[in-house]
């Protein structure tokens, strides 16, 4: 049965107030909270959508001959379907706006956004991008994808004339509300600012020959070790895809490295509490190292040991040149050791490719051929890594000549925004060398700082919270200081 | 005891930090006008903390039940509004740290005082402190203040100890804070 008019002015009505009342929270240019300019501009997008849309449904309405649901129902129903689609938009839109409105600047680490995105925009084709932050309840971070917005305003563009289009250049990233404005704890934003350029730079095209080929002789490998083995019409692709997925995260992973150094790393494994594969929990008779149980890849993601193992391979690259800089001992080299998860790391590197195993839900024939074309393709993905950063420094050198003096100030309590090095030379430090000597300070030195402080005590947990939080705070104010 | 002249605050800036006598203010101000023939211009931060109006409870001065303050956070190129007769908590956007044998005070700048702009009630700085400056800014004029983070707001002279002590530990309260922070034992709420 065809609505009749009653009910789609009902519909109507309803679709205004509701996006009224999404727009009504967008309205944050003056007042507080204060939020980055890149979220203002979603707010702004949000707002001008919302006008267009309601002046569209006014004048829709006004338009609308109710005498049509009575003489050519089927017309009726199709032409109201209008309604029901924006309601259906609006409604993906509805889930973005409180996320973003509860990521105010108090909420989310503005320097460390505004840092990674200062080097992002080093990158070619990338010089004017932005990133607006929303906040999560999962414990994880993702991109919101630029172009799923892009066609989700084209399709409210095909219903309401002059829609505005989704703001250039505009990267959304979703980040789990209790890291609020932490530094250390966030670096993993980078691996999704990664995301974004992987999708808007289209390197999915640069890394799809190597699949192609890798996963013919995968296919052939098999069918010779296997009689009997048949594959669909379809399984190639199936393959591929989920080839290029894993290829997608380690290209993020390693794009983060160059992005920042290695305290992605670091925070990766403290994101995900690899620490719980520490060297040194391994079992009597065990021939492989604890972070071997962490092998196994799922449908969306590789295994994490992989992808530690990747990251150092790619650090200990020669445009790189960390990996040799981060397991030195401390800058001022009183420190007789490293953080254990360097130990980790070069646990998870050293594992055989045996190791790795893969169970597909979905098509667990295919699993062991999908394993062997990642195997195969992936060393593909650090080469278009290395293509995009072009003329973009790692950094590591800075770090090199840096971090004695960084570590020096924290040690002292200090911001380490204006150094004075010890040839008299005063400077700010460059913000990878910044964010890589504050992590490892972190890690391995904050005892440091609390034998430093009267009554301190490194063995109180609450005494070693509150530090911890003051070394993230001067980095961060370093941060700030050095953008001016 | 004496003020530190220009000269004298330069050199204390361009010690390691490892050097009992340095002297760190950063960022350091760009402008050459900043620093005086005996002072530095201190700039307002852009953190405040609000007390909530109409406040719910009596503040205990000597502790106890915890304020219940609105933290802000003002970007550079916006503006806090300031009602008269209203007060709040800032902070200096320089982080400060003495050297063992100066200490400091923060007076309100002339232009900033005549506008009936108070910010500052406790000014003196231990020698060794480090951190930037809480200011208890109140608009004891009868119109609605704008404060602009960034701004020049308060001058620091520098005074030479004699006879400093060796100080082996950093003790106080409130080393190194780099937002507002209210009176210790009491928590702020944020929004």
């Amino acid at each position: 049965m065809s609505p009749c008019i009653g009910d789609v002015r009902h519909d109507a009505a309803a679709l205004h107030r509701f996006i009224d009342s999404i727009a009504s929270g967008c309205k944050v240019a003056e007042g507080y909270p204060s939020y980055l300019e890149s979220s203002s501009a979603f707010f702004g997008y949000i707002l001008s959508l919302a006008e267009k849309t309601r002046a569209f449904l006014a004048q829709f309405m006004d338009n609308l001959d109710p005498q049509l649901a009575v003489d050519d129902p089927e017309d009726f129903y199709s032409r109201t379907q209008i309604i029901r689609n924006l309601r259906s938009i609006w409604s993906d839109l509805h889930e973005l706006v409180k996320p973003a409105l509860d990521a105010d600047t108090l909420h989310v680490p503005c320097p460390l956004v505004n840092a990674l995105t200062s080097r992002l925009r080093m990158i070619k084709g990338f010089e004017n991008v932005r990133f607006a932050v929303l906040h999560t309840n999962y414990l994880n971070y993702f991109q919101i994808g630029a172009g799923s917005m892009r066609e989700r305003a084209s399709e409210i563009a095909g219903i309401v004339p002059h829609a505005p289009s989704f703001p250039k250049d505009l990267g959304i990233i979703a980040h789990p509300y209790s890291q609020s404005s932490s530094i250390f704890l966030n670096f993993a934003l980078a691996h999704e600012m990664g995301h974004f350029v992987f999708q808007e730079g289209r390197k999915a095209s640069r890394i799809r020959p190597a699949i192609v080929k890798a996963l013919k002789a995968s296919m052939k490998n098999m069918k010779s070790s296997t009689p009997g083995v048949r594959f669909d019409r379809r399984d190639p692709e199936w393959c591929r895809d989920r080839v290029l997925r894993w290829c997608q995260e380690i290209y993020c992973d390693l794009f983060a490295l160059w992005l920042i150094g290695p305290c992605f790393s670091f925070s990766f494994i403290e994101l995900f509490g690899l620490s719980r594969f520490s060297p040194s929990v391994t079992a009597a008779g065990d021939t492989l190292p604890p972070i071997a149980k962490a092998a196994d890849f799922a449908d969306s993601h590789p295994a994490m040991a992989f992808r530690i193992g990747e990251h150092v391979r790619f650090l200990k690259s020669v445009e790189l040149g960390w990996w040799d800089e981060i397991n030195k001992k401390a800058g001022d080299g009183s420190k007789d050791k490293t953080n254990h998860y360097l130990t980790l790391m070069s646990e998870a590197e050293g594992l055989p490719k045996e190791t790795f195993k893969f169970e597909s839900r979905f098509k667990p024939k295919l699993s062991q051929v999908i394993l062997d074309t990642f195997l195969r393709s992936v060393g593909e993905v650090s080469r278009v890594v290395k293509e995009t950063f072009a003329g973009v420094p790692s950094e590591s050198g800075p770090f090199h000549d840096q971090r004695s003096v960084i570590e020096k100030y924290l040690s002292f309590g200090v911001v380490p925004s204006r150094l004075v090095f010890p040839d008299g030379t005063v400077q700010p430090p460059k913000i990878v060398a910044l964010l890589n000597a504050a992590n490892l300070f972190y890690l391995e030195r904050l005892d440091l700082l609390i034998g430093k402080i009267q009554d301190g005590r490194p063995e109180c947990l609450e005494c070693r919270a509150l530090w911890a939080e003051r070394v993230e705070m001067w980095t961060s104010k370093a941060l700030e200081d050095i953008a001016g | 005891m004496s003020v530190l002249s220009k000269s004298l605050i330069l050199d204390r800036l361009n010690r390691q930090i490892e050097d009992l006598r340095s002297l760190v203010v950063t960022p350091f101000p760009v402008d050459e006008k900043a620093l005086d023939a005996d002072s530095l211009d201190l700039r307002l931060g852009h953190y405040f903390l609000f007390p909530r109006l109409p406040a719910r409870d009596a503040v205990d001065t000597q502790g106890g039940k915890p304020r219940s303050d609105l933290s802000v956070h003002i970007p550079f190129g916006n503006d806090l509004v300031l009602p008269a007769h209203q007060t709040v908590l800032g902070v200096t956007l320089e982080f400060i740290k003495l050297p063992h044998d100066v200490s400091g005070q923060i007076l309100t700048k002339s232009s900033i005082a005549r506008s009936f702009l108070v910010i500052e009630t406790a000014p003196w700085i231990h020698p060794n402190y480090r951190g930037c400056l809480t200011l208890e800014i109140a608009n004891v004029s009868n119109s609605t203040l704008i404060l602009h983070p960034g701004m020049p707001i308060g001058q620091l002279i520098l005074i030479s100890v004699d006879n400093p002590e060796e100080i082996e530990f950093l003790s106080g309260k409130y080393v190194g804070p780099i937002r507002p922070e209210a009176p210790s034992n009491q928590a702020p709420h944020k929004h």
